[in-house]
């Protein structure tokens, strides 16, 4: 967590323990929208994210928790800034056998 | 096919139901995630970039209908309606949920199947040769060997937390289609001077960050000394390893820092010391084993049939699938079929559950109810009648199976790369569709002839891009993906490693890049039989270097070649 | 530490705090002047890294306990060195010291270990019940095990 901090503005991002699907943290808990997370765009929303991110990780609930850095769009939509994270968010970026992908909908 | 008794029955039951408990001891906080992971990966299960990943072992590629039915109902019920074929013949499923792997386990038990080893820091899934039993350069077949090793290496109490992963795999034949010279220890099958049935034995090849082709530590180990020979080369491997740094921990660091010499020093020091393997398997074991490789009951049949002659004349499309994906079967009147798993621009080594049930029932009606999955992602089908391939050929297209590329440009190996893999530093998967789709013409790639494009989406190599013809890195650059190009790997027989032909270049520019060398080797060819990799290793490869750069464009920027 | 074997928890005789106790463990470099120190019928044991090269361990020179580091339950070396111990003839106590998983219980026992010592916070998330439970998880084995279990080929031998 703190050792790989991005540049502000980021979200805490996880995977579920139990389905393994991504989740990320909304300042109270973890929900499966990037649209619903809670966004830390000064130092002490940071510190809260990784706080929250260092306990969750203690507490085992989740696996692998991490920052990513988001953009903001004018009305508020939140993108990733690395193409990592915009692929674990869109899910596999090719087509497959089975039903579609949809974020935050598995 | 080898067949459970009650003791592998046993092992494999008990070791499904100690998972279940592992799952609910990590769930209930006995274990943490540090400690449950590689409990998890020992039994197969990965956490993923979406999802958990469970890989599922296919023994040296063996499979039979019922196995595969299972395979295809479990991908029905537990992921979403599909799985995929690995380089280590295992196949794999995207979207298993922790709760239900137990569950998984036990249908995969059902099947005399499970997980275990096929990943983790242990002896992973023997492979070997996938035209076992069929070859007519065998020496001996593989898969007794496999088997063998396979008992020995599971659940092994001394080799279950070694530096790294281990892969081991076996050839009964000369021409080697197993690729031993790139895994940790290579065993190829092989009669001495005096007739006697032994192993040359292979040590310290790999691919990933730094790869290294094996080096012979034995010309000749006489056949019984197997167990004994592997644990000895183990235990200097587990003592001497490296464990400072996972990149620089598998065998074949120890072989190149060490040296070859003193590395058999040391094995044949140990060898010498040890007592006795921890596994006796005495003669009437092994027979045992063999026993259950027998060759099937084949029909006496012509050495050619003329209903697969006339199909050929008949119909031009059967015929280039006839001339592309059969290998010659050593009984008189059979050949083993490649059933491809890389239509043109879908992901390689991807089948659905309708597939699966599919080739299982081709596989009962007509090739003896068995089938081989194979390093390349493939599937086999190791003993058709040349009487029946063109009616397995019209089954096969019904399924969307027959395409006609088996060793051709667009048989892919491609790793998940970063559309699933949580290690991937860019993708593959789209990079095989869109090369797959600008080679699509059967014809030309028959004219290209065969060539291995593999594709990798980090530095590990999982698709074995070192060993491709032509060889794809993906990496990250500049916050974008920008993939390398390698020439002149070989996986087989005259194994080598591929060169870098330049700097990295963007996805979107790959195909061109690709579409300019194939075009400068059929310019550079000595005549249509000379293969790529041939080309490559008597010109070099200075010719090819202008290939990667689009004429009058720069290095970044090659919007013109664009897939479509 | 707490300390166990295949029956559960037991008191541990020796110590690593007292050189004039009957039991103790020392480490490997103060061998020599522990034994020339020997009270009679003194137990002796030694604390080996895992890094050790098993054979040349003293196995014959009057050691009662060799204690193998696991610092990392990953690390596997111990296993080997265990093993190889056992093959060269060493009869005494053989110790894992450190973090190992009750799921490398067994490993341990087949390799030819007795005990395992712990510390107390491993054993509070991993209590005794886990690591007896998790001895009866796989039963059988391919491999001999040193102490003669009879391994999967040899059951089958016997059975032809």
């Amino acid at each position: 967590m703190d050792a790989k901090r991005p540049a502000l503005p980021f979200v805490l991002t996880a995977n579920d323990l139990l389905s393994g699907y991504t989740v990320y943290h909304d300042g109270a808990r973890w929900v499966p929208k990037l649209a619903d997370a809670l966004v830390a765009s000064d130092p002490e929303a940071a510190k809260k994210l990784n706080d929250i991110g260092l306990a969750e990780l203690a507490r085992g609930a989740i696996v692998d928790p991490y920052l990513a850095g988001v953009s903001i769009a004018a009305d508020g939509a939140l993108t990733p800034r690395h193409f990592r994270d915009a692929y674990r968010l869109s899910g596999p970026t090719i087509a497959f056998a089975g039903p579609a992908f949809v974020p935050g909908e598995q | 096919m080898y067949r459970y008794d009650e003791f592998d029955e046993t092992i494999v039951r008990q070791r499904a139901a100690q998972f279940r408990g592992q799952v609910e001891r990590r769930i209930d906080g006995s274990l943490t995630e540090e400690e449950f992971t590689p409990l998890r990966l020992m039994n197969g299960l990965y956490l993923q970039l979406h999802a958990y990943m469970l890989r599922v072992a296919v023994p040296y590629g063996t499979l039979d209908s019922k196995q595969l039915r299972q395979l295809g109902l479990i991908a029905e019920k537990y992921d979403r309606g599909y799985g995929h074929f690995t380089t280590r013949q295992n196949i794999q499923y995207n979207w298993p949920v922790l709760k239900d792997v137990p569950d998984i386990l036990d249908l995969l038990a059902d099947v005399e199947m499970h997980a275990i080893q096929t990943s983790g820091n242990c002896i992973r899934n023997v492979t070997a040769d996938h035209f076992a039993g069929v070859a007519a350069d065998e020496v001996e077949d593989p898969r007794p060997t496999a088997e063998l090793v396979r008992q020995w290496s599971t659940l092994h109490p001394e080799f279950a937390f070694l530096p790294r992963k281990f892969k081991i795999a076996v050839t009964g034949a000369p021409d080697d289609r197993a690729a031993i010279a790139v895994h940790d220890i290579g065993l190829q099958i092989l009669r001495n001077d005096a007739g006697d049935i032994g192993y040359r034995v292979l040590v310290g090849g790999g691919m990933g960050r730094t790869p290294f082709i094996g080096k012979t530590v034995r010309q000749f180990l006489p056949k019984a000394e197997l167990l004994g020979y592997l644990e000895s080369i183990l235990r200097v491997y587990n003592l001497e390893g490296r464990r400072d740094n996972k990149y620089k921990a598998r065998v074949k660091i120890l072989v190149h820092e060490t040296g070859t010499e003193e590395f058999i020093a040391k094995v044949e020091a140990e060898y010498a010391r040890s007592p006795k393997p921890s596994v006796q398997a005495d003669p009437a074991e092994v027979e045992r084993i063999a026993a259950y490789f027998a060759p099937p009951e084949y029909d006496t049949l012509p050495a050619a049939s003329e209903a697969f002659e006339q199909a050929r004349a008949a119909d031009p499309a059967f015929e280039l699938f006839a001339a592309t994906n059969l290998f010659p079967h050593k009984i008189p009147g059979y050949t083993a079929l490649t059933v491809s798993m890389k239509p043109v621009g879908a992901p390689p080594g991807d089948a659905s559950a309708k597939q699966m049930y599919r080739l299982a029932d081709i596989a009962e009606r007509w090739s003896l109810d068995e089938l081989r999955i194979t390093h390349v992602q493939n599937v086999v089908l190791p003993h058709v009648r040349l009487d029946d391939v063109h009616a397995v050929w019209s089954a096969l297209v019904e399924a969307g199976l027959e395409t006609p590329n088996a060793g051709l440009i667009t048989d892919i190996i491609a790793c998940p790369g970063m559309d699933y893999c949580k290690l991937a530093t860019a993708r593959s998967i789209p990079i095989a569709e869109a090369i797959s789709t600008r080679f699509a013409d059967p014809v030309r790639q028959r004219d290209i002839g065969p060539l291995g494009i593999k594709i990798s989406g980090c530095i590990n190599a999982c698709g074995h891009h070192h060993v491709g013809a032509i060889g794809i890195l993906g990496l990250e650059k500049g916050g974008v993906e920008n993939y390398q190009i390698t020439l002149g790997g070989e996986p087989g027989t005259d194994a080598s490693l591929g060169e870098r032909l330049g700097a990295g270049i963007d996805g979107d520019a790959i195909p061109g890049a690709i579409e300019r060398i194939v075009d400068t080797y059929l310019d550079l060819r000595s005549d249509a039989d000379e293969p790529f990799i041939a080309t490559v290793r008597r010109v070099g490869l200075e010719p090819f270097k202008p290939a990667l750069v689009a004429p009058g464009v720069n290095v970044s920027g090659e919007s013109a070649n664009a897939p479509a | 530490m707490p300390l166990l074997d295949r029956t559960g928890l037991k008191a541990d005789d020796y110590t690593r705090d007292d050189p004039a106790a009957p039991a103790i463990i020392i480490p490997l470099a103060s061998l020599d002047e522990a034994l020339s120190n020997r009270a009679q019928g003194q137990r002796i044991g030694i604390d080996v890294p895992n890094t050790a090269v098993p054979y040349d361990l003293p196995t014959q020179a009057g050691i009662d306990l060799i204690a193998i580091a696991f610092p990392k339950f990953g690390d596997g070396r111990g296993f080997s060195i265990g093993h190889a111990l056992r093959e060269q003839g060493f009869t005494g106590t053989l110790r894992v010291w450190g973090a190992l998983l009750p799921d490398q219980f067994a490993f341990a026992l087949q390799c030819g270990f007795d005990e395992v010592e712990i510390d107390a916070d491993r054993l509070a998330r991993q209590p005794i019940e886990q690591w007896l439970a998790a001895l009866g998880d796989v039963t059988l084995s391919y491999q001999e095990s040193t102490d003669g279990t009879p391994s999967i080929f040899d059951r089958r031998t016997a059975a032809r």
